[in-house]
C-alpha cells in the first residue's frame, strides 16, 4: 500500500505534464482559431481580395500576358531571375496605376491562428495575378493591419520594425516600441506587415553583415518587398537550403535590393515559407528541409490583384 | 549520511545525469535540423537537469546532513521535469519563430515546485535537529 502510494505523485505529475505539454503544442501548432477585427478606418472591411477576383476577371480580357510578364494597362509585371551568391533569386518588377492593386489575403480570407493554406491557394482564392507569401502573423506577435482593418494591435517588442504601406501605396518602416497599431492606422496604414527587419532605408543598407532574423546566423530563403518609387515596386523571393542555391543572408539581401534600386525593402518571412506565385504558378523552388520542394501553408500573403 | 541514504542520492544523481545526456543528443540532432537557426534554451536544455539534479546532490552527498525524504526529493524532480520540459518548449518556438504565453506556465511551476522541495526539506531537517 505505502509503495503504491509512493508512485502516485511522479504518475499525477507525469499525466499531468503530459497532457498540458500535448495542449501547448496543440494550441500552438494545430488548433485553428478565428479571431475578429480590432477596428477598422476603410469602408471595404474585407480583407481578402474578393472584390479582385472580379477586378481581375474584368481586366483579364485585355492583359497581355507571357510566361514571364502581365501587362493589363493599370499593372504590370515583369518577372527576372538573377544569380547572386550562389543563389536564385525571383525579382518581380512591378508598376501600378492604382495603389489599391497591392493588397493582401489571408488564408481561408480569415484572421486567426494556425489557419494556413499555400500562398498559390490563397493567391488564387484573391484573383492575385502575383504573390508573394506575408509575415505569418499567426506564428508571431506584433501589429496587424491589412486592407484598412486593424486585427492586433499587441507589439512584439519595441525594437520590432514594421512595414507600413500608406493608402497612396508609399513605404515607410516604423518601430513598434515608438508608435501603436491605432496610431498607424489614425495615420493611414493600409497595410502593416510585422516581421522585418528593415532591409533598406532612404536607398540605403539598413542591416549590418552581422544581423540576422532572431536566431537565424546562416544564408536562407528569403522573401522580401521594396518600393523603388510612388507605385513602382520590387517582390524579391530567393531560394535556399539546396545545392542549387545555398541561399541569402539579410545583407546579402538588402544589398541586392538596393542594387535594384530600392528606396525602402523590408523582409518578410522567409525559410521554406518563400513562395512567389505568377499567374497561378509557383516560379521559386520552395523548400522547407532541403530535399522536398513543396509550398509551406501559410497564414497570409501580399499580393498584386 | 547512512550508506542506503548515499545509495538513494547516487541513484538519483544518475537518473539527472542520464536526462542531461538525453536532453543533450536531443538538442543536437534538433540543431542539426533546424537550419542554422539557433535557440540558446534549446543549447542550454542539458544544463536544466544537470544544475537542478547533480549540483545540490552532490551537495548533499558530500555534506554531513541527512539526504532528503521522500516529499522533498519528489518536489525537486517535479520541479526540474517542468523547467526541462519548458526550456525544451521554448527552444522549439525559439527555432519556429513564434512566442507562446502559456510556456511561462512552467516557469511558474518549476519555480514554485523547487521553492515548496526547499521549504519541505528545510522543515524536515528542522524536525531532525529538534529529536
Amino acid at each position: 500500500m505505502k509503495q503504491k502510494r509512493r508512485g502516485l505523485w511522479p504518475l499525477l505529475y507525469g499525466t499531468v505534464l503530459v497532457l498540458f505539454t500535448a495542449y501547448v503544442l496543440l494550441d500552438t501548432f494545430v488548433i485553428p482559431r478565428r479571431y475578429a477585427a480590432v477596428e477598422s478606418t476603410s469602408s471595404s472591411g474585407t480583407t481578402t481580395a474578393v472584390s479582385s477576383e472580379t477586378g481581375q476577371t474584368a481586366t483579364a480580357a485585355k492583359a497581355t500576358v507571357t510566361a514571364d510578364s502581365y501587362d493589363d494597362g493599370t499593372v504590370s509585371i515583369k518577372i527576372t531571375t538573377y544569380r547572386v551568391d550562389n543563389t536564385s533569386v525571383y525579382v518581380a518588377d512591378v508598376t501600378l496605376s492604382d495603389p489599391s492593386a497591392l493588397q493582401t489575403a489571408f488564408a481561408l480570407g480569415t484572421f486567426g491562428k494556425n489557419i494556413t493554406q499555400t500562398t498559390s491557394s490563397i493567391a488564387q482564392s484573391a484573383g492575385a495575378i502575383l504573390a508573394i507569401n506575408g509575415d505569418y502573423y499567426s506564428a508571431r506577435s506584433g501589429y496587424v493591419i491589412r486592407n484598412g482593418v486593424l486585427y492586433r494591435s499587441t507589439s512584439a517588442g519595441s525594437s520590432q520594425e514594421d512595414l507600413m504601406i500608406y493608402a497612396d501605396g508609399t513605404f515607410d518602416i516604423v518601430t513598434e516600441g515608438e508608435t501603436t497599431a491605432e496610431a498607424l492606422l489614425a495615420a493611414g496604414a493600409q497595410q502593416v506587415l510585422s516581421f522585418g527587419p528593415g532591409l533598406v532605408e532612404d536607398g540605403q543598407v539598413a542591416v549590418t553583415a552581422n544581423e540576422e532574423v532572431d536566431q537565424a546566423m546562416t544564408n536562407n530563403p528569403r522573401t522580401a518587398i521594396g518600393m523603388i518609387s510612388p507605385l513602382h515596386y520590387v517582390l524579391a523571393v530567393a531560394d535556399g537550403r539546396t545545392t542549387q542555391s545555398t541561399g541569402l543572408s539579410l545583407y546579402q539581401l538588402a544589398s541586392f535590393m538596393q542594387e535594384l534600386g530600392v528606396q525602402t525593402g523590408y523582409n518578410l518571412d522567409g525559410g521554406g515559407s518563400s513562395t512567389m506565385v505568377f499567374n497561378g504558378t509557383v516560379i521559386n523552388q520552395p523548400t522547407t528541409n532541403g530535399k522536398t520542394i513543396a509550398e509551406r501553408k501559410v497564414s497570409d500573403i501580399v499580393c498584386i490583384g | 549520511m547512512s550508506a542506503s541514504d548515499k545509495k538513494q542520492l547516487r541513484r538519483s544523481a544518475l537518473a539527472y545525469l542520464y536526462t542531461a545526456v538525453g536532453c543533450g543528443a536531443f538538442s543536437l540532432i534538433y540543431e542539426h535540423f533546424s537550419h542554422g537557426v539557433y535557440s540558446p534554451f534549446m543549447i542550454g536544455l542539458f544544463a536544466v537537469p544537470l544544475l537542478f539534479g547533480l549540483l545540490p546532490l552532490g551537495w548533499l552527498l558530500f555534506s554531513k546532513g541527512g539526504a532528503p525524504g521522500r516529499l522533498p526529493r519528489q518536489l525537486w524532480g517535479s520541479a526540474a521535469a517542468a523547467l526541462t520540459v519548458g526550456v525544451c518548449l521554448r527552444g522549439v518556438f525559439d527555432i519556429y519563430g513564434t512566442t507562446v504565453a502559456l510556456v511561462s506556465v512552467y516557469w511558474w511551476a518549476g519555480g514554485l515546485l523547487a521553492a515548496a522541495a526547499l521549504v519541505s526539506w528545510l522543515m524536515s531537517r528542522g524536525r531532525a535537529e529538534v529529536h
